[in-house]
């Protein structure tokens, strides 16, 4: 048969257009094709790594694709069985567990101690925690997370998260979770946290704006093969021991002195608490203050660690307390239970020893949340 | 190299395949200007500049001994001078755009008196008369260079002494060598054996660099590429649907299926970390996949952009996975690498053997034992290389004996359907023991690869 190659180019280029257009249009959420919880296993925790060491990691950041990460997840592991008492546990990369293999992470911990709620139900906490202190960031998870039917959440913060230090992850924000974001905002009367960033184009949506997206969701497919294999969803590195001396300064942030409270207290970002309590509904919220690295060195009488100043943190921690009981909102404060030598690189990165302790720790506690 | 250096390779071939008169000249202004742009950055900057130039030093050194004197007239070469020194030139001048096009281009009067020196000596090589030794000298030149380039501990000594290593390492990538290597050689050995075809200076050129296959091959044969080169093929449409698809399809080859495969392929990490030897089968088959469509897929790349140039650039890659023996793998694997060995090393060797009054089965062992050595080393001299070469000599051997014990003892061919059964279990070992042999190829030690290899069978290492 004769061809004639100018026809043939044509008409690729019309299917090509024709698919993007379809694709724009009816905008599939390819994120959710994956071949985790069917071929393989399903990830303990959210995929992350640092972009440095996604080759020694096997692992990909997918935050933006929210659909990729849940399906990538084992919480997306078929029904939740009858006998199960769902927690969830959001937060930041403490939670995530920075310092540690994804078996021992503070959900890991939980796990491993075998606690049966109040009503018999066996007790199973999944690791839905993301690098970044960002409380809305942590919402938005929670929104994803309400289809997989928690009877509980801990959602562990530190006053950075409140205050939003790492908001800077908005701009990592791609196409449907920004337009998730600015819902959630609008539903809830938020803030706007992403007003600089703007819903996608039409060309933006279609198979070339994508492109980047469908890349690194591939990736991710790929890389649940090298995690079945391995068991590995993260390069951990070795630190050397912690430098015990601080600045002599009582800065948090941009705040100098503690008369600026009142302007810090206006940068917590309580309205997203109030958000979620109404977002999950019957779902038990218990907010958990995130331990920290209590330092003794040099400076210490003027500073926690380097984080946060001593005047800061108290000041926070009395307002958090008195905020949640106001509210009636269950509250934690676990600041001091894990001592010195359990944190890693980080002032809230624990080693897993110090997850352990920690899961030890509120045990008890999410025992009794557990009761009516 | 990425798919918009492809597609600019594309871009070029579409355009000097619609020069007319001149057509040898565009296409080796073409060669040259991107046998530069190609070349990989160095830690050694400068080198970026002078490795393509020594690649056509090396080029040229090598045409003016294997041309007879009626080719290497002034008159004929000129034009291939002019446009060679040109391009070189308009390279080094690309520093003054302000452009980073190229990752060095050293300072004009280094490049002007660089070449003034190289095209006095070719000048004055071209002078003297032509001895046999001359040949010898300039084969065993290219070997020794060869060796040096391709023995880790040569090559690192030489560079750590004359450059500080960072923690990252010197980086020193001569792209295009090893091929550029077997066509001089090629062209040697056949102008010592009178086989050769006079082949003017941009013919000879246009052969040792062409673009399309400069990096990654086939390796053509000059008498052959020259004649396509000579008499063009006018593209009628089914040529250009043909070369298209080529082109297209080694496109999603090597940047689709190869490059995702790539992610999960096995190596010395995934050693160590896999937990279960049914992964390390499944990562090892990834690995013999990825080789296989990142390799066959740069083919087909550069079959199809020759196409488009009119040259029909031969074979490399025959389904080599679903062959039923070794033999019949290699003859299908790399095909022009595994050719030029047969002409030029196995077929030598076997001749040389004979001649000593050796046991059939000896000649044949040391024969296949000896190419595959040689030809596992050219991708490195390094224990590693030694022993893929010894797993697939021994493998070819072993595989030679059987057909021949196995036939023997055959009155009648089977009948289809078993036939079929058995080309299935062929199919099945040669792809497995293929895959096996990639251990030593992409691990970094032998020790490590044994190690892996009785894991896959079970064995607590």
């Amino acid at each position: 048969m004769k061809v004639n190659p100018l026809r043939v180019l044509v008409k690729a280029l019309i299917l090509y257009v024709v698919a993007n257009i379809l694709f724009a249009i009816y905008n599939p959420p390819i994120g959710r094709i994956s071949v985790y919880n069917w071929l393989v296993p399903g990830r303990l925790r959210f995929p992350y790594e640092r972009a440095e060491n996604v080759n020694l990691g096997y692992n990909i950041s997918v935050f933006q694709d929210l659909d990729a990460a849940f399906a990538s997840h084992v919480i997306a592991d078929g029904e939740k069985p009858a006998d199960e008492y769902r927690v969830i546990l959001v937060g930041d990369s403490s939670i995530w567990g920075f310092a540690s293999n994804s078996t021992e992470t503070l959900s890991a911990k939980l796990n491993d101690l075998e606690l049966t709620a109040c009503d018999g139900r066996r007790m199973r906490f999944y690791n839905l925690g993301y690098p970044w202190s960002f409380i809305f960031k942590d919402l938005l998870v929670l929104e994803h997370a309400r289809v997989y039917e928690p009877d509980m959440v801990l959602w562990l913060f530190t006053m950075r998260g409140l205050t939003g230090s790492d908001k800077d992850i908005v701009d990592f924000f791609e196409g449907e979770l920004i337009a998730d974001a600015k819902r959630v905002q609008t539903a809830h009367d938020l803030e706007d946290y992403t007003s600089e960033l703007t819903t996608q184009t039409f060309f933006e949506q279609t198979i070339i704006g994508e492109r980047k997206k469908i890349k690194t969701d591939i990736t991710l497919q790929m890389y649940g093969f090298l995690w079945a294999a391995t068991g590995i969803d993260h390069h951990l590195q070795t630190w050397l021991p912690w430098k015990d001396t601080l600045e002599n300064s009582i800065e948090y942030r941009h705040y100098r002195t503690p008369e600026e409270w009142p302007q810090l207290q206006d940068d917590f970002m309580l309205d997203v608490l109030d958000a979620a309590h109404t977002m999950m509904g019957d779902t038990k919220i218990v907010a958990v203050n995130e331990p920290i690295y209590i330092s003794s060195g040099s400076n210490s009488e003027v500073r926690y660690n380097k984080l946060y100043p001593r005047w800061a943190y108290d000041r926070y921690r009395e307002f958090m307390q008195g905020w949640m009981a106001e509210n009636q909102y269950p509250y934690l404060d676990m600041w001091n239970v894990i001592p010195q030598e359990e944190f890693s690189d980080f002032p809230v990165h624990l080693y897993p020893a110090g997850e352990q302790l920690l899961a030890e720790s509120l045990a008890p506690e999410v025992l009794k949340f557990s009761c009516p | 190299m990425s798919v918009f250096s492809v597609g600019v390779l594309a871009f070029a071939a579409f355009i000097v395949g619609r020069v007319g008169r001149g057509r040898e000249l565009t296409l080796l202004a073409a060669s040259v200007f991107f046998i530069y742009w190609l070349q990989p950055a160095q830690t050694i900057s400068s080198l970026s500049f002078w490795l393509p130039t020594i690649t056509l030093a090396l080029s040229i050194f090598c045409w003016v001994l294997v041309a007879p004197p009626e080719v290497r007239a002034w008159g004929k070469t000129w034009p291939a001078v002019l446009v060679i020194v040109g391009t070189i030139l308009l390279v080094d001048l690309s520093q003054f755009l302000g452009s980073k096009i190229f990752s060095a281009t050293p300072r004009l009067w280094i490049v002007v008196l660089a070449l003034a020196v190289f095209f006095a000596l070719t000048f004055f090589t071209e002078k003297l008369p032509r001895r046999p030794i001359f040949f010898s000298a300039a084969l065993w030149g290219i070997v020794l260079l060869f060796v040096f380039l391709k023995t880790p501990y040569f090559l690192n000594s030489f560079l750590n002494s004359i450059f500080t290593p960072s923690k990252e390492g010197v980086l020193f990538s001569w792209l295009g060598f090893s091929y550029v290597a077997f066509r001089l050689l090629h062209t040697l050995r056949d102008r010592q054996t009178e086989r050769l075809p006079a082949l003017t200076l941009a013919e000879y050129l246009n052969y040792v660099i062409f673009f399309p296959s400069f990096a990654a091959g086939p390796i053509d044969r000059a008498e052959r590429f020259v004649l396509e080169l000579r008499n063009p093929v006018a593209l009628a449409e089914q040529d250009w649907v043909q070369a298209g698809t080529r082109f297209f399809i080694g496109l999603f080859k090597k940047f689709v299926i190869a490059d995702a495969l790539a992610l999960v392929s096995f190596n010395d990490a995934l050693a160590e970390q896999v937990r279960s030897p049914v992964w390390i089968w499944f990562l090892l088959y990834a690995y013999s996949l990825r080789i296989y469509f990142d390799f066959s897929g740069y083919t087909d790349i550069a079959i199809g952009l020759a196409r488009i140039l009119g040259i029909r650039l031969p074979e490399n890659f025959a389904a080599p996975f679903l062959k039923p023996n070794l033999t019949q793998f290699w003859n299908s694997w790399h095909m022009t690498l595994t050719h030029w060995f047969r002409a030029y090393f196995f077929n030598p060797i076997t001749r040389s053997l004979r001649t000593k009054q050796l046991p059939v089965p000896l000649i044949i062992f040391t024969a296949q034992l000896s190419t595959m050595v040689v030809i596992g080393l050219w991708h490195g001299i390094t224990w590693s290389f030694f022993f893929w070469g010894i797993w697939h000599g021994l493998g070819l051997f072993i595989q030679n004996r059987w057909s021949e014990w196995i036939q023997s003892r055959m009155e009648t061919p089977p009948p289809p359907h078993r036939q079929l059964v058995l080309n299935v279990i062929g199919m099945f070992l040669t792809f497995n023991f293929v895959s096996l042999g990639w251990l030593f190829f992409t691990l970094s030690s032998p020790l490590l690869a044994l190690q892996v290899l009785m894991k896959l069978f079970g064995a607590i290492v």
